[in-house]
């Protein structure tokens, strides 16, 4: 791991730091480029969406009198005649997981100028990424019919739709706009856009190579937030 | 200059690194399926989901999102505010518990689980003690005590363990059914459950193709035999009630 070298001694560390960073009429985030303050800030904006979504969930869930369905079995898969619990779910995670870690390296080739290798691995990414959506469009097919609605369905409390719905929806539309910049970036990437300087379509600015640090960002933003769904709504 | 500078500090990490996190991450994500698989239940099963969802969290945070290189300033600015999503949830697990109380108290007959959630109190009363054999005079009691009851059945889990032991007992059943259907004069059909039968699928089958909305009748005329639960299981017998009921 490089230390941090030359920030470090410009600007003092820990709690110093942080009370020098914040005052006086300055620059708060130091090390942090302007994009990457920026997409930090969509993110933590990102992060109070879905929370709002998963706390109305944990309150209807919670107010509710009529038993909740039961996920493990509400997912469950028949697999060469076996009956798997939540087998769906799980290898959705996975494919996530993995996804994010060829998004990490594809950051570190990125910045390490590895153009070839930075493109492929993020077209592995939004590989696995569409293929996560053709599984939860499998997964909606599935239990719309079996009768799942927003208002109601044949196990337990109406509300399990609505919830399911919204939630894996909204995560699923982030995973579907994450795979179209993915191959956006990967394309620029490939071309060497940001070694030659070639100025963007719709920005005509240079871009460079953070944006794929942006994009990574991003993805394991998805990544983090399905941590959460997987846990509070398919295993709880 | 700037960019030189975030470029040293941050995002120059071995490989190695980002394979070690990713190979903890589908550990754990095993770990946290397992925990489903195995079907663990009560506390021990909460606590896991928590523990794996956080260490899950915290690793793609910090070391995936290079969290863990940046300055305070900003882990600050980022880690901190969520915490209001928290306070938010605390509020609203107090008023969900305060609501399902009151839905509780007032609405006896919606899924029919506070009348069974009551029948089955009374059922365990009258396992340790006092035995009261006249079920009809319970189902009236029970109508009655509604009001003074969800103070005992405040968690879903007690109701989970009641549910069961009265589906057991088939004399509160077949007494509730009698209840429910001696004023009805209506031909009822019965069904029985095949495997990789939904409600909906017989719905679908019974009413006819597009009627498959109508499983919340199946639902009505068969409520004593599914206590709540709305669960199906093959080789079980429903009621099919006439579709234009």
């Amino acid at each position: 791991m490089t230390k941090p070298v030359l920030t470090a001694r410009a600007h003092p560390g820990g709690w110093q730091g942080f009370a020098a960073d914040w005052s006086s009429d300055q620059r708060a985030f130091k090390s942090a480029t302007w994009g990457k303050a920026m997409i930090w800030i969509f993110l933590l904006s990102d992060t109070f969406v879905f929370g709002c979504f998963l706390l109305s969930y944990m309150t209807v869930r919670m107010s509710t009198t009529v038993p909740w369905p039961n996920p493990s079995e509400v997912f469950a898969l028949t697999i060469a005649g076996r009956n798997i619990p939540l087998i769906l779910i799980a290898i959705m995670t996975f494919i996530l997981i993995s996804s994010s870690g060829t998004m990490a390296m594809a950051v570190n080739f990125g910045y390490r100028r590895d153009r070839v290798k930075a493109a492929v691995l993020m077209l592995a990414t939004a590989a696995f990424g569409a293929s996560f959506v053709g599984m939860q469009a499998f997964e909606w097919t599935k239990l719309i019919m079996e009768g799942v609605r927003p208002w109601g369905n044949p196990w337990g409390a109406p509300q399990f739709g609505s919830c399911f719905f919204l939630i894996t929806g909204f995560h699923g539309t982030h995973v579907t706009i994450g795979v179209i910049f993915l191959l956006i970036i990967a394309r620029k990437v490939w071309r060497g856009d940001f070694d030659i300087g070639r100025r963007g379509f719709f920005t005509s600015r240079k871009g460079r190579y953070e944006i794929v640090e942006t994009m990574g960002l991003y993805w394991h933003f998805v990544d983090l937030v399905w941590v959460f769904i997987f846990a509070l709504f398919y295993l709880w | 200059m700037m960019q030189d500078s975030a470029h040293l500090e941050g995002q120059q990490h071995p490989i190695k690194l980002y394979l070690v996190v990713w190979g903890w991450l589908f550990v754990l994500s095993t770990c946290s399926y397992l925990v489903d698989y195995f079907g663990l239940r009560g506390n021990l099963r909460w606590s896991l989901i928590l523990l794996f969802m956080m260490v899950k969290a915290g690793l793609i945070v910090a070391v995936f999102m290079h969290m863990a290189w940046e300055r305070l300033a900003l882990k600050y600015a980022i880690l901190v505010p969520p915490g209001a999503v928290l306070l938010f949830v605390a509020i609203m697990a107090f008023e969900s518990d305060y609501t399902h109380a009151t839905r509780m108290a007032f609405f006896p007959t919606e899924g029919s689980t506070a009348q069974t959630a009551s029948l089955g109190s009374q059922l365990v009363t009258s396992e340790t003690g006092k035995s009261h054999l006249n079920a009809a005079e319970d189902q009236a009691e029970a109508a009655r005590d509604n009001a003074a009851l969800p103070g005992n059945i405040a968690s879903s889990e007690k109701k989970e363990t009641i549910a069961p032991a009265l589906a057991d007992s088939s004399r509160v059943a077949s007494v509730q059914n009698g209840i429910a259907f001696a004023n009805k004069t209506a031909q009822f059909k019965v069904y029985t459950v095949r495997p990789g039968d939904t409600l909906w699928k017989i719905a679908e089958r019974e009413f006819g193709r597009g009627h498959g909305g109508k499983y919340r009748l199946i639902i009505e005329a068969n409520k004593a035999l599914l206590f709540g639960s709305v669960r199906i299981h093959p080789g079980q017998v429903l009621r099919i009630p006439p579709s234009d009921a």
